[in-house]
Parts: structure tokens; C-alpha cells; sequence
């Protein structure tokens, strides 16, 4: 049960979890998956199919752009309770970014299709994802103007 | 310094631009005091306050001339480079009129300074809030610009002191060379501040127009139009034209009296540059001191008469009396009470007009409707008697009258306004979209069938199922067209959409369909064919049953009951029990599809079983087939129903939901309850399904509401099924008083854990996440409040504050806020607002002295009938062990 709480805070502090009902963060939490990667593994290149959300548990990630996915030019360097690949999840696009482990690092997954059946019987998950994307979007709006 | 600073909420990075404006405006302000008591003193003395009312008619002319210039032209330019223009205008048009006035004997010179001050006291206003306009955004605009424009008025009394000491200094004449003085010093500290800061960050060159004067006169009747639509604007317009008329009817008695009672000019302009700080003093202390108060305690539309009210006071004593202590208090209703209370009211009524309406409304105020009340007041004063006071003092009371009844009007015509701008600014339709469908036109049928013709399956059949309900006669032939190009599932669903009951076109277009189709599509046509009992479906029933495709014979099977039909050898029931029994999934699938159709409980037996079938399908249609027997009890089911209840699949949940029939009432309810706490969108359409169903709905869900039990989600969909049903408003005005008790207590809770309680309960993730729950519990307690006033008051309000509750906007929500105050109940409503909005300092400052234990916000937590708070609450407390 511990472990269940810890993964619905970790999704509630993801932008695209933020404005869910913690309630029904249970059902997402429960589809979480673990995975561990060595330090000097990636967890995905740039331009691999796009198909999943990661949660960091422990260790650091590098988010690298450069066209080449072994090059280590880092626009971001994360470490734990943050997540990546989030885009993916919405989109039909391709990765645009590589993800470096620079650390032995576990992470939480969270697989598209499965995200997708939740929201088609879950409505109410559906529409706190939206309000959190909107907010995300207001924030930056913001920053720009 | 610093502190003071912070205490105005002038952030670090922007305190030199901020001291750089307010000392600017302070420099304008003083020269204002000055201007405005030189030029009235002047003129009444030495040109005579009997010409009074034909300054009022040109000014009004003048004026209307240079707000359609200044509109037009105003955008140029950058607005320091504007400012710097105009202030350089205007300081050698005052010097040019103290040239005239101390070296030569023109008269003219008088009337002509006085215009120069009143269109310039009007122009540099405007031009101020243009130009910090282009220099602080909105939500900087909102912070800074009182504490500007209070640097204005203190400019206005510091200048309003100095120029008592400074005319018998220096003489009434030559006041204006201070003023130019002040002008050329505003100039100066332009053209420094911007050689530093650059230009105005805000400004946006705009693409050069074609006759833009043309435009600003578009503008200004554009403005006239929206009267028409808008009752708010119409009556503000109205408003402002009697009070245009009545302040200088008003403004010409009291100027009387001054210059009647001072004889020397110095002393008369010693007396109106006191009176100008005195009044501008209080001006600013009533605004920092009442105008907020009176607001909040008494709503924008009582404050919105106060002016009205003391300005119609101000004639009847004038009336009373046309002597000193009269004028004396106009004067104070006309300079300090006007802009203390009345122009912020009217700001915040303009503001609730749509963003669109608000420009031009104010064109049309500044460039017809002030010049228009000008004109009109000097015009009806020159005409009036001027020996008896009565007669133009008994029109201004009647123009105060008018004001007074228009500010009433402007006041009932808020509430809808308010209604219609937020309806507007959150994209909601006036109507339900459903009934919009009603009495629809060609269009709209057409776009629906188009809707039907999509390629995307889901979309077809939304647009399929409006199509269906709302165009029952012209389904058959859009439906026929679009079945040709569907999937397997759309056919089916679309096939049942066609009422073959009622229309013999939709029959048609089932056995057009069906030649040379594959059994699965035979097979639905058949079932919708034999259910409308198609004579011609009827012969087709001995081939059915002789086929080797299950979902045909149970075709069969249902049309030979259907039909009473005895084919020789061949006993349907025993047939059908066959299907059930099978080993094969998809053969039981179809036996209980046809059971669904013609209920024939001596199949009971068979059915059973299948309640627990492994197979999620047949399961739930087994289930369906047992929400369709609802004259049957059926206690035996009981048990699988139950275990169904519990499924992990939501579909199999809404299944069982819908068989809960079987149940006797009390335990049926308690069951319906919790279901619609089900995150499921299916199994809470279910769970509403049948809560419709229930005679007793609106009694038994008031009951479980009251008890606050169940999840939030139950409580939620309760009380909308409730509101639907109808109930007694005593009930819905206890759910929303017991709404906002819970709001309270869980608002309470939430930041004792943030703060007292927290600091004795460690960290963990178990309290954090309970600290976040109770943050939603309390918005949803709240929403449920709000909801239960749409049972008490005008839905459609309600929704709206929801709504725009929910929306992240701060001014919509503040916009949702205002409207919840206009709402009837007002207890309710106050306590929502104090919900609503946050001020949590005095809950925090007392848990600083008494911290709740967590130990009692646990207990509580755990008493509450909503399960995930309870697991959260247990697992913080299993945590703190």
C-alpha cells in the first residue's frame, strides 16, 4: 500500500497528473511498470517510436537534443520524483529528444496504450489530464507574453 | 523604504520605474490644483461667472473635437513621445495666456484659459493612464496603478496647500507660469527616464490605417449600437449623461456662491486651492479607508447610490439654502464623494461588459455622450433664468433624479449582464445544446447528417444517435447510405438505431441491406426485423432456425415465440436452452442475446450459471439479460449479482448495476449508492439509469446526501439526480449549508497539517497525500454546495459560477464570485464567498497558538463515509506508528 501512495505522488507532481483526482490516480498508479537502467545505458534515442511516460524513483537522466542520440549535449539533467517522455504519450510523433542515464537509475513507465484504455472508460481521469495540460499551457503562455 | 515598498506591493524590479511615475504624476497633479483654481478664479473675477454656461457648451464642442482627435492619433506614437508633445503643447498655451493675460487688456484671454484648462485637465488624465498603460502589464496594472493614481491626487493636495501661500505671493496671474514651470519639469523627467529605461516596453506601433479619424467616429457608433443590445451599457450611457448635466448645473451654483461670498481674487483663489486639497484629501482617504468596505459589505449595487443619493442631497440643500455652507457640501459630494465611490463603481460595471463592448462604450461616454450633457447644460443654463437660482437648480435636481433612476436601472440590469459577459467569456451556449436541436432547421439536420457521413466511426455514431432521436423520419435514408461503408460493431449499432417499430422506411432499408449480406449483418436485421414484427421476417423464421450460424437460429427461435409459430419438430425452447448450455461462447452469446429481447424466465435455470460465466462477455450479457426481467424477483441471482458488483471490469460493474433489482429495496439503494462513487463512467451511467427508475429516488438519495456518505462522486451525481427529481428547497438549502460546514472544517484540517499538526507528523507520503486529498475534498465540498443551490436558485446562474469557478482565469473566477453574490440566498452565499476566497493568515495564526492533533484529524478523517479518504487517513496513521 506504501508503494501505491508513493507512485500516486509521484504521478501528482508530473505536469500531466498534476490536476488529477488523487482518487483516480489509483487506477494509473496500479499500470505503473519498474525498470532499471545502468549508468551509460539510454532509456531512449531520439527519434525511437514514442510510447511511453517515465517516472524517476532514483538516479539522474540527461536529456540530450543532438541529432546524433550518443552525443551527451544535456539541455536537462533530471533526478527523482521527475518524469520524461510525457509528450509521447498524447502524440503519434516520434522522440525528439535522447534520454541519457548518467546514473544507475530506477524508473516507473507508464505504457501509452494502457494510459489510453484508462482514459476511455475513465472520463473523469480524462478530463483532469486536459485541465492539466491546459494549466501546463496557461504557465507557459504566460512566461512568453 | 523598503518595507513601505513592499507594503504597496511594489516589487523590487520594478521600483525605479514606479517612483519614476509616481513622482511624474504627483508634478502633473500639483500643476492641475494649480491650473484649475487660476483658471476658475480668473475667469469668474475677471471675466465673470455669468458666462459660465457658454464655456460649458464650447467646452463641450472642444472637447468632443480633441477625445476624436486624441483617439484617432493617439497610437503614433509612442506615449512618452506623445506625452512630451503634449505637455510642451499645453505649457505654451499657458504661457502664451499668461502673456495675454499680464501684458495686454484682451479679454478673451480669461474664457480661452479656462478652456485650455478644462480640455487639458480632461486630455492629460486620459493620456496618463494610456502611457502607464504602456508601461506596466495588466496584472501589474492592477497592483500599481491605485497607488499611481493616489500619487496623482497627493500631487493635487500638495499643489492645492502650496497655491494658497503662492498667490499672495506672487498674484492669481502669475500661477500660470508655476504650472508651465511644472510642465517643463515634467518634460525633463520624461525625456531622463526614457534616455535610461528606453521606450515604453508596451507600446506596439500600430499598421498605419486609412482615416483614422474616420475610425474613432466608427468607434464611437459602433458604441451607440451596442446600447441597444446591452442594457447595462445603456443605462451607464443615460447615467452618465444626466450626471454630466447635473455636475455642472451643480458646478456652476457652487462657483457662484464662491465667487459671492470671496470678493478679492486672491483670497477666492487661496479658498478654491484649499478647498481642492481638502476635498482631494479626503477623496483619497475615503478611497483607501471606505470605498473597499463599503464594497465588500454592502455589494457594488448599494455603494452605485451613494453618489447618486448625495448628489440629489447637494440641490435640496442649494434649494435650501444659496449661501456658503450649501456649496460647501456639494462641493464635497461632488469632489470627493464622485471619485471615491462613483468612479470606481462605474469602472467596475464597465469591466463586466464583454472585453469587446468595453472600448467602444467608452468612445461613445468620452466622445458624444460628455460633449453632448456639456453642450445641453450650458445650453439649458444660458436659457434659464440666471437671477433666481431655483429655476436652473430645480433642473439639476431633476437631471440628479434622473441620475438617481438610472443608476437603479443600471443595477438590475447587472445581475444579467454579469451573467451574459461570463457566459461569453467561458464559451457556454445560451442554451442546452440538446434542445437547440429542437425545431432545428434544414441546416442543422443537414450538418447532422454530414456529422453521420464521417469517416470516423465514433463520431458517425454520435451524430447517428442525434440524427435518430431528433430526426426520426429522416434516419432511414442517412442511415442506409452511411451502413454501406461501416465496420461490423457500427453496423450493428447503427441498425438498432432505426425505429423499424413506427417507420416502414427503416424496414426497407433493413431488407435492402441485408441481400447478399454475411450472417452477423443477417442476423442483426433479422432481430430488428422480428422485434417490429415484419410479416415478411415472419417467413424467414424456418430458415433461421435451420442454419448452422447460432446468431441466426437464436434469430429463429425468437421469431417463432415472437410469432407463435409450431414448426414441426422443432421445439424452440429446448433449442434455446441448448444455446445457453453450450460449450462454445459465442453460441451462448447469441441464446442470450435473443433471451435479452423475449424474457423467458423458465430459462432461469440456465441463466444462472452464466451470471458467473469466465468469459467477460457473456457475463455481462447474461447480466443484461437479468436487468431486462424486472417484473421477476430473483433472489438466486443475488449472489452473482453481488460478485459482479465487485468485478474488476467496469463494464461487467455497470452490468450488475443495472440487475440490482433483485435486491429488495433498502439493499438495492444501498448498492445503487456506492455505484455511483464508481469511477466508471458506465457504471455511473448505469447507477443514474436506475436511480431514475426509483419512485422513491428523491427521498432515499436526500437521506444518504444528509448522511454524508459515500465518496464525493456519489454525493455529486446524487445530488444531480436529486436537482432533476425535485426535492423540497429546505433540503437543498441544508446540503449547501452542510457543503460549506464541511468546506470549513476541511479547510481547517488541511492547513493544520500544512503547518501545526504537520510539524509533530514527520514526513511521509502517506500525510502528504492526505494533506492533498482533504485540498480536494474541500473543493469538492464546496462545488457540492454550490450545486445544491442550483435546486434553490436560477440553474442556469449556478452553473455558470461553477463554471467559471473551475476555470483558471482569475477574472472569471472573480467574475463568478461577483455573480454568486447576486444570488437570493444570501446567507448561503456569503458563506461560500468566505469559502471562495482564501484567507487562510487568521486559521494559520491561531494553529500557531492551539495546534489540532493529528491524532483528531485522522479520526475524523477515518469517520467519514468516503473510502479513499478513510484509506488515506489509515495509512497516515499506520505511517505515524
Amino acid at each position: 500500500m506504501a508503494d501505491l501512495f508513493e507512485r500516486i505522488l509521484l504521478l501528482k507532481r508530473t505536469p500531466v497528473f498534476s490536476a488529477v483526482m488523487t482518487g483516480d490516480l489509483r487506477l494509473v498508479a496500479q499500470e505503473l511498470t519498474e525498470e532499471a537502467f545502468f549508468a551509460g545505458e539510454r532509456v531512449f534515442d531520439i527519434n525511437d517510436p514514442s510510447d511511453r511516460l517515465y517516472l524517476i524513483t532514483d538516479g539522474r537522466i540527461g536529456i540530450s537534443l543532438h541529432a546524433d542520440p550518443a552525443v551527451k549535449d544535456f539541455i536537462a539533467t533530471l533526478g527523482p520524483r521527475e518524469c520524461f517522455g510525457e509528450m509521447g504519450l498524447f502524440d503519434d510523433q516520434l522522440r525528439s529528444a535522447t534520454a541519457h542515464v548518467l546514473e544507475d537509475t530506477r524508473l516507473l513507465a507508464l505504457d501509452k496504450g494502457k494510459l489510453l484504455g484508462i482514459l476511455q472508460a475513465y472520463p473523469a481521469l480524462g478530463l483532469g489530464v486536459i485541465r492539466s495540460l491546459s494549466e501546463r499551457l496557461r504557465a507557459t503562455n504566460k512566461k512568453v507574453s | 523604504m523598503s518595507r513601505f515598498l513592499d507594503l504597496l506591493l511594489i516589487r523590487e524590479d520594478e521600483r525605479r520605474t514606479v517612483l519614476y511615475f509616481a513622482a511624474l504624476v504627483a508634478v502633473l497633479g500639483a500643476g492641475l490644483a494649480f491650473g484649475r483654481s487660476s483658471a476658475d478664479a480668473l475667469f469668474f473675477k475677471r471675466y465673470g461667472v455669468e458666462h459660465l454656461p457658454t464655456m460649458y457648451a464650447l467646452l463641450g464642442l472642444i472637447l468632443a473635437a480633441t477625445s476624436i482627435t486624441f483617439a484617432a492619433y493617439a497610437d503614433r506614437l509612442a506615449s512618452e513621445r506623445l506625452a512630451v508633445v503634449v505637455l510642451a503643447v499645453l505649457a505654451a498655451l499657458i504661457g502664451s495666456s499668461w502673456f495675454l493675460i499680464a501684458f495686454t487688456s484682451w479679454r478673451a484671454a480669461y474664457p480661452i484659459y479656462f478652456l485650455v484648462y478644462q480640455a487639458a485637465s480632461e486630455l492629460l488624465i486620459v493620456h496618463v493612464s494610456l502611457y502607464m498603460a504602456q508601461n506596466f502589464d495588466a496584472l501589474q496594472g492592477k497592483r500599481l496603478f491605485p497607488v499611481l493614481f493616489a500619487a496623482l491626487e497627493g500631487g493635487r493636495i500638495i499643489g492645492g496647500i502650496l497655491l494658497a501661500a503662492a498667490t499672495r505671493l506672487i498674484g492669481t496671474g502669475h500661477l500660470l507660469l508655476l504650472w508651465s514651470a511644472l510642465l517643463i519639469i515634467g518634460i525633463a523627467m520624461i525625456r531622463r527616464h526614457h534616455r535610461i529605461a528606453g521606450s515604453s516596453p508596451l507600446y506596439r506601433p500600430p499598421p498605419r490605417r486609412r482615416a483614422p479619424v474616420k475610425r474613432a467616429i466608427e468607434q464611437i457608433v459602433q458604441g451607440l449600437r451596442f446600447t441597444q443590445s446591452s442594457a447595462l451599457a445603456r443605462t451607464q450611457a443615460w447615467a452618465l449623461l444626466f450626471l454630466v448635466v447635473s455636475y455642472y448645473i451643480l458646478s456652476y451654483a457652487i462657483n457662484r456662491i464662491y465667487t459671492d461670498t470671496f470678493i478679492a481674487e486672491a483670497d477666492l483663489t487661496a479658498f478654491l486651492g484649499l478647498v481642492a486639497a481638502v476635498t482631494a484629501a479626503s477623496a483619497v482617504i475615503m478611497q483607501l479607508l471606505l470605498t473597499g468596505r463599503l464594497l465588500q459589505r454592502f455589494g457594488i449595487k448599494t455603494v452605485n447610490l451613494i453618489f447618486p443619493v448625495t448628489h440629489l442631497l447637494s440641490f435640496g440643500v442649494l434649494l435650501a439654502q444659496f449661501a456658503l455652507p450649501a456649496a460647501l457640501l456639494a462641493s464635497f459630494s461632488r469632489d470627493s464623494v464622485m471619485p471615491a465611490l462613483r468612479n470606481p463603481t462605474r469602472n467596475l460595471f464597465f469591466n463586466i461588459l464583454p472585453d469587446y463592448m468595453q472600448g467602444r462604450v467608452r468612445a461613445l461616454s468620452l466622445g458624444l455622450v460628455l460633449p453632448f450633457g456639456l453642450v445641453a447644460s450650458g445650453t439649458g443654463l444660458w436659457l434659464l433664468p440666471q437671477a433666481d437660482p431655483s429655476a436652473f437648480l430645480w433642473v439639476g435636481l431633476g437631471a440628479a433624479v434622473a441620475l438617481l433612476w438610472c443608476s437603479v436601472l443600471s443595477n438590475r440590469a447587472y445581475r444579467p449582464a454579469i451573467l451574459d459577459t461570463l457566459r461569453e467569456r467561458l464559451f457556454l451556449p445560451h442554451r442546452r445544446l440538446d434542445n437547440m436541436l429542437e425545431g432545428a432547421d434544414r441546416a442543422l439536420w443537414q450538418e447532422v447528417a454530414r456529422g453521420v457521413d464521417s469517416d470516423d466511426e465514433d463520431v458517425c455514431l454520435a451524430y447517428a444517435q442525434l440524427l435518430a432521436k431528433h430526426f426520426p423520419a429522416r434516419a432511414p435514408a442517412v442511415l442506409a447510405a452511411r451502413l454501406a461503408r461501416a465496420s461490423v460493431p457500427l453496423r450493428d449499432r447503427l441498425v438498432r438505431l432505426l425505429d423499424t417499430e413506427k417507420s416502414a422506411g427503416a424496414r426497407e432499408v433493413l431488407w435492402r441491406t441485408s441481400d447478399g449480406a454475411d450472417d452477423h449483418y443477417r442476423a442483426s436485421v433479422m432481430t430488428q426485423l422480428l422485434g417490429a414484427r415484419d410479416v415478411r421476417a415472419r417467413d424467414a423464421i424456418p430458415s433461421l432456425l435451420a442454419s448452422d450460424n447460432p446468431r441466426l437460429v437464436a434469430c429463429g427461435i425468437l421469431g417463432a415465440l415472437r410469432f407463435e409459430i409450431n414448426l414441426p419438430g422443432v421445439d424452440a425452447l429446448t433449442r434455446w436452452r441448448a444455446l445457453l448450455t453450450s460449450d462454445d461462447y459465442k453460441t451462448q452469446l447469441a441464446g442470450l442475446c435473443a433471451l435479452r429481447q423475449f424474457p423467458s424466465p423458465s430459462l432461469g435455470d440456465a441463466l444462472l450459471p452464466v451470471l458467473d460465466h469466465p468469459n467477460v462477455r457473456v457475463r455481462r450479457a447474461a447480466l443484461e439479460v437479468l436487468s431486462a426481467w424486472r417484473d421477476q424477483p430473483w433472489p438466486e441471482a443475488q449472489a452473482a449479482v453481488d460478485r459482479a458488483l465487485a468485478s474488476n471490469d467496469g463494464f461487467v460493474r455497470a452490468a450488475a448495476v443495472a440487475a440490482t433489482h433483485v435486491f429488495a429495496v433498502p439493499a438495492r439503494a444501498q448498492r445503487l449508492w456506492c455505484a455511483l462513487g464508481d469511477p466508471h463512467e458506465a457504471v455511473l451511467r448505469s447507477a443514474l439509469a436506475e436511480w431514475q427508475r426509483e419512485p422513491t429516488a428523491a427521498s432515499t438519495l436526500a437521506q444518504f446526501l444528509a448522511s454524508k456518505g459515500g465518496s464525493m462522486r456519489a454525493r455529486d451525481a446524487a445530488l444531480r439526480i436529486l436537482i432533476e427529481r425535485g426535492a423540497p428547497a429546505e433540503v437543498f438549502a441544508s446540503l449547501a449549508r452542510q457543503g460549506i460546514e464541511e468546506g470549513h472544517v476541511l479547510r481547517r484540517f488541511r492547513v493544520a497539517l500544512a503547518n501545526g499538526a504537520a510539524s509533530s507528523a514527520g514526513d511521509c507520503p502517506a500525510r502528504e497525500l492526505l494533506a492533498i486529498v482533504l485540498a480536494e475534498r474541500e473543493q469538492a465540498a464546496l462545488d457540492l454546495a454550490l450545486q445544491a443551490l442550483e435546486g434553490i436558485e436560477e440553474r442556469a446562474a449556478v452553473a455558470l459560477i461553477r463554471a467559471g469557478l473551475r476555470h483558471g482565469e482569475r477574472h472569471h473566477r472573480a467574475a463568478a464570485i461577483e455573480v454568486l453574490g447576486e444570488l437570493r440566498h444570501r446567507v448561503l452565499t456569503a458563506g461560500l464567498s468566505e469559502l471562495l476566497q482564501p484567507s487562510e493568515q487568521a486559521i494559520i495564526d491561531e494553529e500557531r497558538t492551539k495546534h489540532t492533533p493529528l491524532d483528531d484529524i485522522l479520526a475524523w478523517c477515518r469517520q467519514q463515509g468516503d473510502d479513499w479518504l478513510r484509506t488515506c487517513a489509515e495509512q497516515a496513521a499506520t505511517a505515524r506508528r
